[in-house]
């Protein structure tokens, strides 16, 4: 049994653990971290950057959106279902944060909106430049891990700080001595128990995103049959377990929706070629959203929830595929723009594995019959879709109409998407100082929640409108926590 | 001269080695063709004898593909074995010596860390290309086989000029020669003229092109040899030689730009120096060596879009010239794009759009109104109009 | 001789390259081919360092060092070809890391977060592989591979089975069987040596083998988990594999004094753990054990066996010589107490010796090792009953009690149970074992279907009797069904489905024994009644001379032992209510059987060693109970075997039925040498993974 001393002791070392414990030690606090993993950075080091407000680099760009502006636009868009003082002062911190990185040696450059989809998509007619990304190597262009460096410079200035780091040490057990917080059970790479005795533990677990059954329970998804969201390996939801044995009442639980084709890491190609405004149909073969709104990837995840069986197919016939080998995409998201190059290739290989979501068929019968889409639906559809094409303009959707290519000349190509998920969030129920608050709203002493664990400021939807929301979250709410502990210890 | 493999030094460090040796002659060809050294099987045995003299080695092998009769019956008395190795995968990374040694213990021939290798009954590994082991003997022959753009052999004296080479090996007059793997020595134009030593190069394929062939063309076709052949063991190799074939075919079809194109240059400079055998290195050097020569050509199709050759079918177009044509219309029955309109006696007109520049209709046109064009295009309408020609 | 790198002077001596030196030195070159019990291949060049003197960037882990090097580990020109290098291997891997399984542990995703490269402006060359889970135990993921020939090395050098190696398959290079044949043809022996050393997850264990709730040793080698006392058994097969039984059982007795009797006995549930299992069928564990033991010449294990701590002035008492008692005699005694082993009986060894028949496990065999454990000085008192424990304790400093189970249920409820001719199975096993003898007259009705009932009917048989076995559950599912088939086999008659009415007498002496047939039958949870789906009207009587119980076994303690206990006669401790190792009387214990009821031989054994480790901490010492007897050698080069995957589990030949059932001799034949060897030759040996060592992490440098 392995004993250390220590003021706080940080479980988890993903992206709030990383700035938690940096916060802390900051304030002078002597800090253990335990990590269940062997790399740290949690799922940020496969992200590319925060949002914030008011930061430095957004007024060289001429950007001089305000903390209470995007607090306000923030608010509205959540319908005020979220601690407005706690999502105050986040947006309050956000800029500063900035500032607190790039001391770190990280570079942060400011990108204004998200970086793929044209402006021309509504959902992001207003979007709120937001968006910063840690700078990639020189000479390139971002691109998905680059916030690794981040992760990696924060893990050294923990160290620097005098942080004791455990890897592969998952937390059990939070002990609890007269009602405080006062310690942490963990146990280490060959199954030694390790206890950290310390005045204030904060809980950064990263939600359950692994944790198919706790899904099911708490949000009514299969996955795997109708959700086919990330499971970052670990993330079980030991913060959430942990919280609520030591009383903290539970808080409303939500996934950051989106939708993917399932085990879209071996057809990724195949998913950019078909995230395009072609025509989207249920399983009724009806349309159920003007294509070109595709690109916000929350706002489709709720209308495929919606949907039966919670899917929705994507058909293109074959002069609109030679279109696309020709011209390239409308919408190069994050698969890039090469995709139709190995369209081919990639299809093949799908057909070959027998992989169940692709189709190809030679006529609307046959398609209908492999993909289960009702025929009779699909055909009116057609007739109504092609009709408009031929005019010249969605007459359903009022879609934009560069974007309406009939579906008629065989063989027709399909592609099947489900709702998919970043992870989970919120669960544990915490006041504005991120202390975990029991039933009756009195807080834990000593004990702290933050990032996913406890983030449920988005009401039902993940505001695109203000992106990099989820990275900003968990990077501030760490970094405050540091900072209320040390106002906690030090009394 | 490739500087590749320093064949003196290796020499004489075989030779300072006590124990028991095994000269290997590894006439494998790198491209699984039968060897051009069958003709010369009588030479290439003679000097295979003086070089196991100078090593002091007991017995000498002889690897090779296909049968190995020619080397046989020249070996017939001497201390020669001949083998043929019908199981070496692939050639190019075979050439390593250290290759040798793994294929003569079981294993596959592919290289690996530069330490002397034994043979299970304990002879020292001492391997040579069959070209070296002639130069190592000092018996120069007056002539050699190559093979000139991987069909015609072609038998060269000493001093003939690589223009002379190329002629007869049926590419009258070329504007570049290429030797093959592995020295992979580009010479441009201007340097057709020159005589060359034909013992000074290591592999025995040489390429030759003129005005009509497109450099990157060529380019493509070895460098694709090269990535078919790779071991997979070298990152530099594995991934370098695709990459940089993947460049090529981006400048083929206009989607290559200068900031792509000096990155595989970078790249072909890593690769000169970080990767285990000779496959990964002479790619780099040909790509280098290409940049250096043809870099002028390779530009113009990137900012110019411009292919001199007018292989390069994103660069080109093709256009049925007004004075010559009847209106016949066989050229649409030969286009399977129905890419081609125009009505019996109207000029036709071959759509931009839908062509995709396949050229059958070049070849069904009895007039031979229908050419090719790069950047100046010849004059012609937009729709078919009716035809001008009296006869 | 002298190095500088990143002007730290180093010493290292001739050979060495310059990675290690470096590692070694605390100086952290980042690096993914080399693995660090692996031959350096120099591929993928991430380990690029400046040589003073040298034009280009040299590959660290494969330049040696040479005197009066100077290095630079992150120069401009060695920075360069690292990052190239980094973003060709991320441009051939899947641009998307969230749905990896490997997230967190992947030894790439270290390397990217540390140098920060992004293969934005390269070609993607990342082509679709579907995932390859045929094959039992390993998953190729082969998507994710970067090539970095780890395994293929680990597999042909350090293993030297040579069934992985470089590919070219469609015109991609891939890591594969030749012509792509399922592991098990390529003479694959599932050691997990390429799972251990992958740093991407491209080869995994299959899903589910590795879980958050063991810990990773536990889960790779889960035999050794399952085994309550945690022998080290694949250790043990290879040294019987290598021929020296003695080192094997030196490696038994590590962790259980008795591994003739377990070899024997013992319910072998690691069998059922066995990884092997997924090939084929498992590992017989249990009978190697035997083969070890009875091959066991020069006992080499002895010397240290049996050398005792000093001393400590501490005086021991142990109520019950049975497996629990004498293990933790023999702990207690090797950690320098005084031992006293009180035993009721006239010969010890508890229920090896008088609980199983003999021809499942004979005296003799017992009596040689427990003569073991007196050797290291546990004094041993036979025919000796102690009727208290705390008046015991007042003259020693500790009391264990291991009294175990030994007395037979008798089912008062059923009419005529309290007949003189009504006896328990312990009672027929005693009367063979120990030579009392008993008026069970010519035929005996057994009441119950467990393997107790099943060893008495074995042994009245034997004793000429006509046996039937008369229990409730259909085809008496309750005992092992080799042990059932035995015993019928040698004779005895089974009446299964049956409810027991009433033992019926004449002129006082028991005659037989009224039944009726049931479908089927269930316990209320909690008044433990038994519920019956009877058939009507088929009640009839089996005649016999006498009866025995076969219905559970119990302490047989009483309020006078001086102990607290619970209903059921259990001891247990005030302090949680429940069955523990301590009990109501300070200095008090109690351990085995006695606490856990009726169990089997391996799980007594293990609770022995809890409490003798517990009672060492309680008498001061330190409570370290664990021994290194024998030096073995673990060879990681373990060859190749043609056919080894479709390796035939060799079972233990029976006695013919008709020949066993007239003597006690043991009724199953042990291995034979070349039997022994070839099962021994089948052991995966799963443990060998866990001496590969762990490849270094960035983070793992300050």
């Amino acid at each position: 049994m392995k004993k250390y001393q220590a003021d706080v002791c940080v479980v988890a070392a993903g992206l709030s653990g990383l700035a938690a414990s940096i916060a802390a030690a900051e304030q002078g606090l002597k800090v253990v971290t335990l990590e269940k993993n062997k790399v740290t950075g949690g799922a940020a080091s496969m992200g590319m950057g925060p949002l914030a407000v008011g930061s430095r680099l957004q007024r060289m760009k001429g950007v001089n959106l305000t903390a209470d502006e995007a607090f306000l636009k923030h608010m509205h868009y959540a319908h005020w279902m979220a601690d407005a003082r706690l999502v105050y002062d986040y947006y309050r911190k956000t800029g500063d944060t900035i500032d607190w990185l790039e001391d770190m040696g990280i570079e942060v450059i400011f990108t204004g909106g998200t970086l793929y989809t044209p402006t021309r998509m509504r959902a992001f007619a207003q979007p709120e430049q937001t968006g910063h990304l840690i700078a990639p190597p020189p000479g390139q262009k971002p691109g998905p891990r680059c916030a690794a460096t981040m992760t990696r410079k924060m893990t050294e200035r923990m160290q620097e700080l005098g942080c004791e780091l455990l890897l592969e040490t998952p937390g059990k057990k939070v002990i609890m001595k007269d009602g405080k917080a006062a310690g942490v059970m963990g146990v280490d790479a060959n199954g030694e128990e390790v206890e950290v005795e310390c005045k204030a533990v904060i809980l950064a677990c990263g939600g359950y995103g692994d944790n198919p059954k706790m899904i099911k329970e708490t949000l009514d998804y299969n996955w795997g049959e109708d959700l086919f969201s990330f499971r970052i390996p670990g993330n079980v939801g030991d913060g959430l377990r942990m919280a609520w044995e030591c009383g903290a009442a539970k808080s409303k639980m939500m996934m950051e929706l989106m939708y993917q084709i399932p085990d879209n890491l071996n057809h990724f190609d195949l998913e950019g070629a078909f995230r395009q405004p072609l025509l989207w149909v249920n399983k009724l073969g009806e349309r159920f959203v003007p294509e070109d709104c595709i690109g916000n990837t929350a706002t489709m995840g709720n209308c495929i929830l919606n949907q039966p069986g919670r899917t929705c197919f994507t058909i293109m016939d074959s002069d609109t595929l030679k279109y696309y080998k020709k011209k390239g995409v409308d919408f190069p998201g994050v698969q890039g723009e090469e995709v139709f190059d190995h369209f081919d290739e990639a299809a093949e290989a799908a057909k070959e594995e027998g992989y169940k979501y692709y189709f190809e068929a030679d006529t609307i019968e046959e398609l209908c019959e492999k993909t289960g889409i009702k025929l009779k639906g699909l055909q009116e559809t057609l007739e109504e879709y092609n009709a408009d094409c031929d005019l010249g303009r969605d007459t359903v959707f009022n879609k934009d109409y560069h974007f309406m290519r009939p579906v008629r000349k065989g063989p027709f190509y399909a592609l099947q998407s489900f709702i998919g998920a970043y992870g989970t969030l919120g669960g544990v129920k915490v006041d504005r100082k991120f202390r975990a608050i029991n039933e009756d709203w009195e807080p834990i002493p000593g004990l702290y929640s933050v990032g996913t664990d406890c983030c449920n400021i988005y009401g039902d939807t993940y505001p695109f409108v203000l992106p990099g929301n989820t990275m900003a979250f968990c990077l501030n709410s760490g970094r405050m926590a540091g900072e209320y502990v040390a106002e906690y210890i030090n009394e | 001269m490739n500087s590749f493999n320093l064949e003196k030094e290796r020499l004489e460090a075989y030779a300072a080695k006590e124990g028991k040796k095994l000269l290997v002659c590894e006439a494998v060809h790198p491209l699984g063709k039968e060897s051009v050294w069958i003709d010369a099987a009588k030479d290439l045995i003679d000097s295979v004898e003086i070089v196991r003299e100078k090593i002091g080695a007991e017995k000498a092998l002889v690897l090779c593909k296909g049968d190995g009769k020619a080397f046989e019956d020249a070996a017939a008395g001497k201390a020669i074995e001949v083998k043929t190795a019908d199981d070496v995968e692939y050639g190019m990374p075979f050439m390593a010596p250290t290759a040798v040694g793994r294929y003569l213990n079981g294993e596959q021939g592919y290289p690996c860390l530069d330490k002397p290798i034994c043979t299970p009954d304990g002879e020292l590994v001492c391997a040579f290309l069959p070209s070296a082991i002639i130069r190592l003997s000092g018996k120069l022959p007056e002539t050699r086989e190559f093979f000139v753009n991987d069909t015609n052999k072609v038998t060269v004296k000493q001093g003939q000029t690589w223009a002379e080479v190329a002629a007869a090996g049926g590419v009258a007059e070329a504007r570049g020669v290429i030797a093959g793997f592995p020295d992979f020595d580009v010479f441009g134009e201007d340097e057709l003229a020159q005589s060359f030593d034909i013992w000074s190069l290591e592999g025995d394929e040489i390429e030759a092109f003129d005005a009509n062939t497109c450099i990157t063309d060529v380019a493509l076709k070895l460098i694709t040899q090269c990535n078919d052949q790779t071991c997979g063991r070298c990152i530099f190799c594995r991934e370098g030689t695709l990459q940089i074939k993947l460049t090529i075919q981006d400048i083929q079809n206009g989607k290559a730009n200068m900031e792509s194109y000096n990155l595989a240059v970078n790249l072909a400079k890593q690769m000169v120096h970080q990767t285990l055998c000779g496959v990964g290195t002479q790619a780099g050097k040909l790509f280098l060596e290409l940049a250096d020569k043809f870099g002028k050509e390779l530009e113009d199709h990137i900012t110019s879009k411009d292919c001199k050759a007018l292989s390069c079918k994103k660069y080109i177009t093709y256009h049925v010239l007004q004075n010559l044509c009847t209106g016949c219309g066989k050229c649409v029955d030969a286009c399977d794009e129905d890419a081609i309109d125009g009505k019996p006696r109207f000029i036709h007109v071959i759509s931009k759009i839908d062509c995709t520049k396949c050229g059958n209709c070049v070849s069904a046109c009895p007039e031979g109104a229908i050419v090719k064009a790069g950047k100046i295009k010849p004059p012609g309408p937009m729709r078919p109009i009716p035809c001008r020609r009296k006869d | 001789m002298q190095i500088i790198i990143d002007n730290i002077s180093v010493e290292c001596q001739e050979g060495e390259s310059i990675l290690e030196v470096a590692l070694r030195n605390n100086i952290y070159i980042p690096h993914l081919c080399k693995h660090p019990d692996l031959e350096a291949s120099g591929g993928c060049r991430l380990c690029s360092v400046e040589i003073e003197g040298e034009e280009f960037p040299k590959p660290a882990c494969s330049t040696y060092v040479k005197e009066g090097m100077k290095i630079t580990v992150r120069g401009p020109k060695a920075d360069e070809t690292r990052k190239m290098a980094m973003e060709l291997i991320l441009a051939g891997h899947p641009s998307e890391c969230t749905g990896c399984p490997k997230y967190g542990k992947c030894e790439l995703q270290s390397m990217y977060q540390f140098l920060g490269a992004s293969p934005e402006h390269w070609h993607k060359t990342s082509k679709p592989v579907p995932d390859n889970k045929d094959n039992p135990l390993i998953m190729h993921l082969m998507i994710r591979c970067v090539r970095c020939g780890r395994c293929v090395h680990a597999c042909r050098d350090m293993r030297g089975v040579k069934v992985l190696d470089y590919r070219h398959i469609k015109g991609e290079i891939r890591i594969g069987t030749k012509d792509g044949v399922s592991l098990a043809d390529a003479g694959c022996r599932f050691c997990g040596a390429c799972i251990e050393v992958c740093p991407t997850g491209s080869i995994m264990d299959q899903v589910g083998l590795i879980t958050e709730e063991t810990t990773y040793a536990d889960a790779v080698v889960p035999c050794r988990a399952t085994c309550p006392a945690h022998i080290s058994i694949p250790e043990y097969i290879r040294a019987v594999k290598e021929g020296d039984c003695d080192t094997a059982v030196g490696i038994i007795r590590e962790k259980v004094p008795f591994p003739h009797a377990l070899g024997l006995v013992c319910n072998n549930r690691c069998e059922e753990k066995c990884k092997r299992g997924d090939l084929n069928d498992p590992l017989s564990i249990r009978n190697l054990k035997r083969f070890a033991a009875e091959n066991d010449k020069t006992q080499s294990w002895k010397e240290k066996y049996t050398a005792c701590a000093p001393d400590t002035g501490k005086k021991v008492a142990i109520i019950g010589g049975g497996a629990c008692g004498l293990t933790a005699g023999y702990y207690l005694r090797k950690k320098g107490h005084d031992v006293t082993v009180f035993e009721a009986k006239k010969i010890p060894g508890g229920h090896m010796t008088s609980g199983m028949p003999a021809y499942r496990i004979p005296t003799e065999a017992v009596l040689d090792e427990v003569k073991v454990i007196e050797e290291t000085g546990v004094k041993i008192v036979c025919d000796k009953k102690i009727e208290n424990a705390a008046e015991l304790k007042k003259d020693y400093d500790a009391v264990l009690v291991a009294i175990g189970t030994s007395v037979g249920k008798k089912l008062m409820y059923l009419p005529g149970a309290d007949l003189p001719q009504v006896y328990t199975a312990l009672d027929v096993l005693q009367a063979q074992r120990l030579g009392i003898d008993y008026d069970f007259g010519q035929t005996v009705n057994i009441i119950g279907g467990g393997n107790v009932a099943f060893d008495a009917a074995g042994t009245l048989v034997r004793m000429g009797k006509t046996v039937n076995v008369v229990c409730l559950e259909k085809d008496a599912s309750q005992a092992t069904p080799s042990e059932r088939d035995a015993a019928l086999e040698e004779g005895a008659n089974l009446f299964d489905s049956h409810s027991n009415e009433a033992i019926l007498a004449e002129n006082g002496r028991v005659c037989g024994l009224q039944v009726h047939k049931i479908n089927s039958f269930s316990f209320d949870p909690d008044t433990r009644a038994l519920i019956e789906d009877a058939i009507p009207d088929s009640t009839y009587v089996i005649p016999c001379d006498s009866i025995v119980f076969a219905a559970g076994q119990v302490t047989g303690l009483t309020d006078a032992f001086g102990i607290e206990l619970n209903k059921f006669g259990y001891p247990i401790d005030p302090a949680t209510g429940k069955s523990e190792y301590t009990t109501s009387v300070e200095g008090v214990f109690a351990a085995g059987d006695v606490i856990t009821g009726t169990k089997f031989l391996i799980d007594a054994i293990a609770g022995a060693r809890d409490v003798a480790s517990l009672m060492d901490k309680y008498l001061g010492g330190d409570g370290q109970i664990d021994e290194q007897l024998v030096e073995r050698k673990a060879d990681p080069h373990i060859g190749r075997i043609e056919g080894f995957a479709g390796l035939k589990r060799t079972e233990l030949k029976e006695r013919d039925a008709e020949e066993r059932k007239k003597d006690f001799d043991v009724s199953s034949i042990g291995f034979t040498c070349e039997e022994g060897h070839c099962e021994a030759e089948r052991c995966l040996q799963c443990d060998l993974r866990l001496n590969v060592s762990r490849p270094h992490f960035w983070s793992d440098f300050k």
